[in-house]
């Protein structure tokens, strides 16, 4: 009897994915319990496990797997398909009226004086109506009613296509052929491009002398799990400003199906759109931050999202005019810095996160600076890399202080939580954390501290104008970075000139600042002479443009009204 | 001679092959040539160099050979968004197809159309050997095969351009080569392709792209000796497990 599957990865998109978890709802709809999906270490495959065994569903009885669209002028025929018409206008209504009412949170209101929200999926309705026009005519339809009639030997000829078969579509096909005997039977449909990101539309031959513009065809037991899939796994958004498409897919690393199921009903409730870039960031900040909240998914002892789920395929189909072609095919991993030590160290990886979501949620993509922070936050978040943060904390310190002088509410990197960014970037070698408590590193980096944010909030807040912004100081630092004895230079001239303007205010019987020292400049450069220079400048300048938590050197200034303003607007 | 004579090459370009499960919109890339396309290959440089009637004959026997590549130690694949030509379609249909095609044709937006597609280049790092056994062939066919292979200048798309820098025997391949269904050993990769080869039923007419027989193309699914280290929206890396 069979209790294992397995799902091979032989497209390296969402496809293989969206299948895996189409295997999973099948056999959840056949009774099986305790469903799994896995990608084991080095697996070419999903594994897709079963506590109870699975019998032949050759004479199971109709089960739905995925559910029907309706358009304007059809009607339902089920009680489990979706009136596409409806659920738009309820959309419409819902928006139209928190248009009309911008402050009132539908929330907080009673039972039914707010319209009701649109459904969480919408997107993935909508998306489908949009690629698939029209939807009646669409395979998708189609299948729906093929498997109406014949849903064992479609089941079946799937489960031993997983089992034995390897999944090779052609060998699935054979076998579908063979179980329906004499029957009459649809074997193939086509693959549409929003299930199959590289096998839409268009010219695919065996020879260059016979090329053409119809699609491909493939079997229907393996299309009808994708199909599945797609509401199981899957979440589609339109890009800010713009008409394309772009198709998420919750790759698992080994999870229960019905955690799964829960997870990305979280998920779903919690991510919203953006930019095309915010989109994959934020969804990968808030699938790792339902994953955190899970206490299931991720145990509080050395547990990781990141092996609960692996990350998200994603295609972008960008819009041509008449229709839609893929432009993009990637994964973006889910974050693999972080690991979660106790409870305690969970709150603050979810305190993290949240940090990170309401910085990035507020940067408009449309604007070149903020596109190219993102695209930085982009990299570091999927490949991990310690130069990728780093880069992005210089360029975003510089761009803060910017928003902020234009009177502009701006959310700041509290260094107790970078700090833990740091400490999950390495892991292994302890430099991190032995620059990070140098003492002369934390005096420098409250000096460069005071002497930007410090000094433009007393300037803002208090009209204290006794130390002047130094507005260029990250570009500049950042600049010399890459040669240890240029950075050298230029931090003892930052030094001299804040020592400088400290006499000057001393002189003038003005606020005071602490002091840096001559040990403390000579301790970073120790630190320079041990570690990668780069990595100590680029980490000085970013910790220097970070908030304190409590920044009890700095009892002039008082950003709070500031960051308060900017975390409302930001939840809005 | 061992069992197997194995060529070595050196990546000079980008290479791309394009997924035989793939359409023109999205062409995703192979990491390996397949043995179709190594084979199509031989037959390209042995009909330019020596006349079709030669590569007619080196078809006998090349056609079932065993033909097994390994990848160089790294792949980094390029996501890419290129522009492409695409057949012009009508949308009238019957008489006034023909008719709106002389137009376009004489506006000049036919027959071919300008489009946008996703393509995937990888760039390699380290040696590419194509491992062929030859065990069942007569001492002069390695010969030809040898003179061929030295002179392929490259594999998938064209202009993916690859050295020929050397020739190696072994008896038995070493896991850093693919492994396919039905083979013995199996790769310790976690990348599998569905590769192309020349099926049991492939003839020279099929393989002639002047002729219109459709070709015999049967695919396997392979295991490659790779593993996905690190990957972004713009690129993915790939090492070698071995």
């Amino acid at each position: 009897m069979r209790t294992e599957f397995r799902v091979p990865c032989t497209t390296g998109t969402y496809a293989d994915t969206l299948t895996a978890l189409g295997l999973a709802k099948l056999l959840t709809v056949l009774g099986a319990t305790e469903v799994r999906i896995q990608r084991p270490p080095n697996a070419s495959y999903y594994l897709v496990s079963s506590k109870t065994p699975i019998p032949n569903a050759t004479n199971a009885p109709f089960q739905y797997l995925f559910p029907g669209i309706v358009t304007k002028g059809k009607s339902i025929t089920s009680a489990a398909d979706i009136d596409y018409e409806a659920e738009k206008a309820k959309r419409t209504r819902y928006f139209e009226w928190r248009k009309a009412n911008p402050r009132v949170r539908p929330e907080t209101l009673a039972e039914g004086v707010a319209p009701e929200p649109p459904r969480r999926d919408y997107s993935l309705i909508s998306s489908l109506v949009d690629m698939l026009k029209p939807i009646e005519n669409s395979s998708y339809t189609k299948t729906a009613e093929v498997l109406a009639h014949q849903f064992g030997l479609y089941a079946e000829a799937a489960l031993e296509g997983f089992a034995t078969l390897d999944g090779e579509p052609e060998r699935i096909e054979a076998r579908l052929k063979q179980l329906a005997g004499k029957a009459k039977i649809e074997v193939r449909t086509s693959a549409v491009q929003i299930f199959n990101p590289m096998a839409g539309k268009g010219m695919n031959a065996g020879k260059p002398n016979s090329i053409g513009m119809g699609g491909l065809e493939v079997p229907i037991p393996v299309e009808m799990l994708k199909f599945s899939g797609w509401w199981h796994g899957a979440v589609a958004a339109t890009p800010r400003k713009t008409k394309d498409l772009k198709v998420l897919v919750i790759a698992p690393k080994d999870i229960g199906y019905a955690l799964l199921e829960s997870v990305v009903s979280a998920f779903r409730e919690v991510f919203y759109g953006g930019g095309a870039i915010q989109i994959d960031v934020m969804a990968a900040l808030c699938l790792t931050e339902v994953l955190l909240q899970n206490h299931e998914a991720v145990p509080s002892r050395r547990g990781r999202p990141r092996h609960v789920i692996a990350g998200l395929n994603s295609a972008y189909f960008q819009s041509l005019g008449n229709a839609k072609g893929v432009s993009n095919l990637s994964f973006i991993s889910l974050p693999e810095w972080i690991e979660v030590q106790d409870d305690s160290d969970r709150q603050l990886w979810l305190e993290v996160i949240g940090e990170h979501r309401r910085i990035l949620s507020r940067l408009d993509e449309s604007r070149s600076e903020a596109h190219n922070l993102l695209q930085l936050y982009r990299d570091f978040l999927s490949l991990g890399l310690l130069e990728h943060f780093l880069e992005f904390l210089v360029d975003y310190g510089a761009y803060a202080l910017g928003v902020a002088d234009r009177n502009k509410p701006v959310q700041w990197f509290t260094t107790n939580l970078l700090r833990r960014v740091f400490m999950g970037l390495d892991n292994e070698t302890g430099s991190l954390s032995e620059i990070l408590d140098n003492p002369g590193f934390q005096s420098i980096a409250a000096a460069i501290r005071r002497s930007t944010r410090g000094a433009l909030y007393a300037k803002k807040l208090s009209n204290d104008r006794t130390y002047e912004v130094r507005y260029g100081l990250a570009q500049e630092l950042k600049r010399k970075a890459l040669y240890k004895s240029e950075f050298a230079a230029a931090l003892a001239n930052f030094i001299t000139e804040y020592m400088t303007e400290n006499l000057r205010a001393a002189d003038r019987g003005k606020r005071q600042r602490p002091a840096v020292t001559t040990t403390d400049l000579e301790q970073v450069i120790a630190l320079m002479d041990k570690h990668n220079p780069e990595t100590v400048a680029m980490l000085l300048i970013a910790y220097g443009y970070a908030k304190e938590p409590r920044d009890a050197d700095e009892p002039v200034v008082d950003d709070l009204s500031l960051d308060v303003a900017s975390e409302s607007e930001g939840e809005e | 001679m061992g069992r197997y004579l194995v060529a070595h090459y050196l990546p000079t370009t980008l290479f791309s092959l394009k997924d035989s499960q793939a359409t023109n919109a999205a062409g995703k890339t192979l990491l390996v040539p397949s043995p179709y396309a190594v084979k199509m290959a031989l037959l390209d440089v042995t009909a330019r160099s020596q006349g079709v009637g030669a590569a007619k004959a080196v078809f006998i026997w090349l056609k079932s050979l065993e033909v097994r590549p390994s990848p160089p130690q790294y792949a980094c694949v390029s996501n890419a968004f290129i522009k492409i030509q695409k057949p012009w379609q009508s949308k009238e249909s019957g008489a006034k197809a023909e008719e709106a095609r002389k137009k376009a044709i004489l506006d000049g937006k036919a027959p071919f159309q300008p489009t946008v597609a996703f393509r995937e280049y990888a760039q390699f790092q380290g040696e590419l050997r194509i491992a062929l056994e030859v065990s069942t062939l007569k001492p002069e066919e390695v010969e030809i095969l040898k003179s061929m292979l030295l002179r392929i200048n490259y594999f998938g798309k064209r202009g993916c351009f690859m050295q020929f820098t050397q020739f190696g025997e072994l008896e038995e391949l070493d896991e850093t080569f693919i492994t396919m269904t039905g083979d013995q050993k199996t790769s310790s990769g976690s990348v599998m392709h569905y590769l192309d080869d020349f099926g049991a039923k492939m003839t020279w007419e099929k393989v002639n792209v002047y002729l219109k027989d459709k070709p015999d193309r049967e695919t396997k699914a392979a295991l490659l000796p790779y593993q996905l280290k690190r990957s972004s929206k713009r690129s993915s890396l790939y090492t070698r497990v071995v």
